[in-house]
């Protein structure tokens, strides 16, 4: 039985112990590419990144039993992971409406959380670009282009049409290459 | 599609996948991932919030309803932290009743049969004003 297809009967014998192993290959297998997608969506909080694949597996753990299988359990799964990263930006903006205090903005780089390599000015510039967007955009360009899902992947993850995504996917671009026109150049002459 | 839109497509891919390259996390090194595995194991092991506080506000909302159906029961006699909104509703509702032929009947059997009864006392106020300026002024 493959992580992504897996079937909960609960009368089998073992079906408990049986979906427990399968969960823990699923976490194994996605966790990496959960907490890089929390990240982006989240506007690159490390902390807050992997609070939302946490609680993103422990929903999907819970929920299981009700999964029906209509959709891969990897779409399922991603599809609660994007919608937790949304209620944690929700939630961060009500707190930051109550306190100035932006300790837990990993954009600040003496965030002791640790800062990936790169050119941290540059990542704090595509974060702001990402967080001018709204939130069907912002989603749409994180999905598709950088975390590679498919356009119908991504409709499926949001709940809308194909020809919604790439609305959202074109308005987008357009904003993001008119905030970072110099990394479109930079990019154009190499 | 045209080469316009080809070339376009071209330069959104490119623009894309530089920021994909700028813009992600660094992966988790082995610690990482035994700390969040480890986080994660915690998490699943705790019994979910919700149930935690629901039974609370099932038991709450349960009293409210106890409370509110318990409210009209009568009070003692004398009691007037008793009067409760539906004694008092009631109260309201016999004022604005009119007193029927039965009630009046009712009173004049009583005056019949209870002679020890005084006159003074079961006229009402303005009766007996009338009664001494009338009737004892002759």
């Amino acid at each position: 039985m493959t992580v992504d297809t897996v079937t909960l009967d609960p009368e089998a014998p073992d079906a408990k112990e049986d979906l427990e192993q399968s969960f823990e290959a699923f976490v194994v297998s996605h966790r990496e590419r959960a907490v890089r997608l929390a990240w982006r969506l989240v506007g690159g909080d490390d902390a807050a990144a992997q609070d939302v694949a946490q609680d993103a597996f422990v929903r999907a753990y819970r929920a299981l039993a009700s999964f029906r299988g209509e959709a891969s359990l990897s779409t399922w799964f991603y599809r609660i992971l994007v919608r937790q990263a949304h209620s944690h930006r929700r939630w961060r903006a009500v707190r930051d409406l109550w306190s100035s205090d932006r300790a837990s903005d990993a954009n600040d780089p003496s965030d002791p959380r640790g800062v990936p390599e790169g050119d941290p000015a540059l990542r704090r510039r595509i974060a702001s670009a990402l967080d001018d967007l709204t939130r069907s955009q912002r989603e749409a360009f994180v999905l598709v282009h950088l975390e590679g899902f498919t356009v119908r992947e991504t409709a499926g993850l949001m709940g809308r049409s194909p020809g919604t995504v790439k609305s959202h996917l074109h308005r987008a671009l357009q904003h993001l290459r008119r905030e970072l026109a110099d990394l479109g150049r930079a990019g154009d002459t190499r | 599609m045209t080469d316009r839109n080809e070339a376009s497509d071209d330069r959104d891919a490119r623009f894309a996948e530089r920021l994909a390259f700028h813009y992600r996390p660094e992966p988790l090194s082995p610690r990482a991932r035994a700390r969040f595995d480890a986080a994660l194991h915690a998490r699943l092991e705790r019994p979910p919030a919700r149930p935690a506080w629901l039974p609370g506000l099932a038991g709450v909302a349960a009293a409210l309803a106890l409370l509110w159906w318990a409210w009209p029961a009568p009070a003692p006699e004398g009691n007037a932290l008793g009067s409760a909104p539906a004694a008092l509703a009631a109260d309201a509702r016999a004022d604005v009743e009119q007193p029927g032929e039965t009630d009046w009947q009712a009173d004049v059997l009583l005056t019949d049969a209870d002679s020890s009864l005084d006159e003074e006392e079961y006229l009402p106020d303005d009766y007996l004003v009338i009664a001494y300026a009338l009737i004892d002024g002759v």
